[in-house]
């Protein structure tokens, strides 16, 4: 397989973790910047450009609530989970961790197991 | 700094304007944290880079995707393009064809004219393919919107069929048996015909009759039928002309033969044998100019007789075997597949 089909499924799979990951930090408020800076250190974000877009399409979903902070010398959006985000959160990560763990007893199973 | 500035214009000029402002602000707030105090230009191209083409930037932003047809409708339409552009293009031509014979026929000499003729098939073909391609698309363009906004609103997508899709959707489908099926390119000859014989008819005095080397090439010196006679039938010839069109459309439609589709056929094909038969046995159908030059060339008129009983009988002997072959085709029963291996099955083992 060439090196550019194998990228394409590395950056899908990250992609639809992205928003898991992100509700998953933001129990306590938490900036964009930031929050783009962890998550490149985890390896979780190859593209830093697909956070701000995110984080408004989960703002308008009401997911997250945004405020801005214009104390200090560059004005930051603060963004938060709201109760449904907290909420929807709880789901995906439900549904994540069974994922998780199937795909688990898929790679490391040796076929014996489950039906048959 | 000027260079964020610049990249930010780049996303936001992309977006509806109304948010603008707001992802502007967002966005110049996430990209200048993420640069170190005092930057230089090198670091801010750097960042520029990471974040990437400012196209493709807005275009995360979008709710509305970027394409004229989604996948919802793809499918549908190139399944119509692939019908009706060929069908278009074939009744053109046919009538491209037919219209240059009889705004032609015994003015200019035949290369000419075929010369000419090829080079408008051409122009004409590709002129109505585009046509099509272009309505068909803005159709399903403004199809393809109209469904957006209705999802947009909460409101119930489009579906073909009405319902959706569901497993009964594939029994009409389901593999015909060879004997039973009706080519599609049957159906189309049947259809050329039928508008060749009908244009045929309708300009038989201008057309049909005897040719003979004139001073501007050929020239019709006579026409074979008396035009008023011939005429007077064009309410029965004009009804026939509509059953067979349909009777075609419904073979290009359904694409096998059953018992109403050979009915159809009985009635469409006894209905043309009758008005030949009514029309060829009037005395006065032939040109007087017509009969004269028969009587020259023969001596005497018998041998017409015995031609046009000859084409009577020829044509009434087809259309009988037509008839027949329709119900014969309609009455092949069937045999699902899961039958018939059963049967194989059981007669096996």
């Amino acid at each position: 397989m060439d090196k550019s089909s194998l990228d394409g499924w590395a950056s899908e799979l990250r992609n639809g973790v992205l928003a898991l990951a992100v509700l998953s930090q933001l129990k306590t408020p938490q900036y964009g910047s930031a929050l783009v800076q962890l998550l490149e250190h985890r390896g979780l974000l190859l593209d830093p450009g697909a956070l701000p877009p995110l984080l408004r399409r989960l703002e308008k979903q009401k997911l997250l609530t945004g405020n801005w902070d214009k104390t200090g010398n560059r004005p930051r959006k603060y963004y938060a989970l709201s109760e449904a985000g907290l909420e929807a959160f709880k789901q995906l990560n439900n549904d994540w961790q069974n994922v998780t763990q199937e795909l688990q007893f898929l790679i490391e199973g040796d076929g014996s197991h489950g039906i048959d | 700094m000027a260079l964020i500035d610049r990249y930010i214009g780049e996303v936001t000029r992309r977006l509806p304007s109304k948010e603008r402002e707001d992802i502007g602000r967002e966005l110049r707030s996430t990209m200048e944290d993420m640069l170190p105090a005092g930057y230089s230009e090198k670091e801010e191209r750097e960042l520029l880079i990471k974040f990437g083409d400012p196209a493709v930037l807005a275009g995360k932003y979008r709710s509305q995707p970027m394409y004229l047809i989604g996948p919802r409708f793809f499918d549908l339409y190139i399944t119509l393009l692939k019908i009706i552009i060929p069908v278009v293009v074939t009744v053109v031509l046919v009538v491209l064809i037919i219209t240059t014979i009889f705004a032609n026929a015994g003015e200019a000499s035949v290369v000419t004219v075929i010369v000419r003729l090829i080079g408008d098939a051409i122009s004409a073909a590709f002129d109505v393919a585009l046509h099509v391609l272009f309505w068909v698309t803005l159709v399903f363009a403004i199809i393809e919107w109209v469904d957006r906004a209705n999802r947009a609103a909460g409101k119930p997508p489009l579906q073909f069929p009405e319902k959706g899709w569901t497993p009964d959707d594939l029994e009409a489908s389901q593999e015909m048996s060879k004997k039973k099926a009706i080519a599609r390119s049957e159906a189309a000859v049947d259809l050329i015909w039928t508008a060749i014989w009908a244009s045929v008819y309708f300009n038989a005095g201008k057309f049909v009759g005897i040719y003979e080397e004139g001073s501007n090439g050929l020239e019709m010196v006579t026409p074979m039928f008396n035009q008023s006679v011939l005429m007077s039938y064009w309410p029965l010839v004009l009804l026939i002309v509509i059953l067979q069109v349909a009777m075609d459309l419904w073979k290009w439609a359904r694409r096998r033969w059953d018992m109403k589709l050979a009915t159809f056929n009985l009635a469409a094909q006894t209905l043309s044998v009758l008005a030949f038969f009514l029309i060829f046995r009037n005395p006065d159908i032939f040109a007087a100019g017509f009969l004269a030059r028969l009587e020259n060339l023969f001596g005497s008129l018998d041998a017409l007789n015995w031609i046009v009983g000859g084409i009577i009988f020829t044509v009434a002997l087809f259309s009988a075997i037509d008839i027949f072959q329709g119900f014969r085709k309609a009455a092949i029963r069937e045999e699902a597949p899961l039958k018939g291996w059963k049967k194989a099955k059981k007669t096996g083992g």
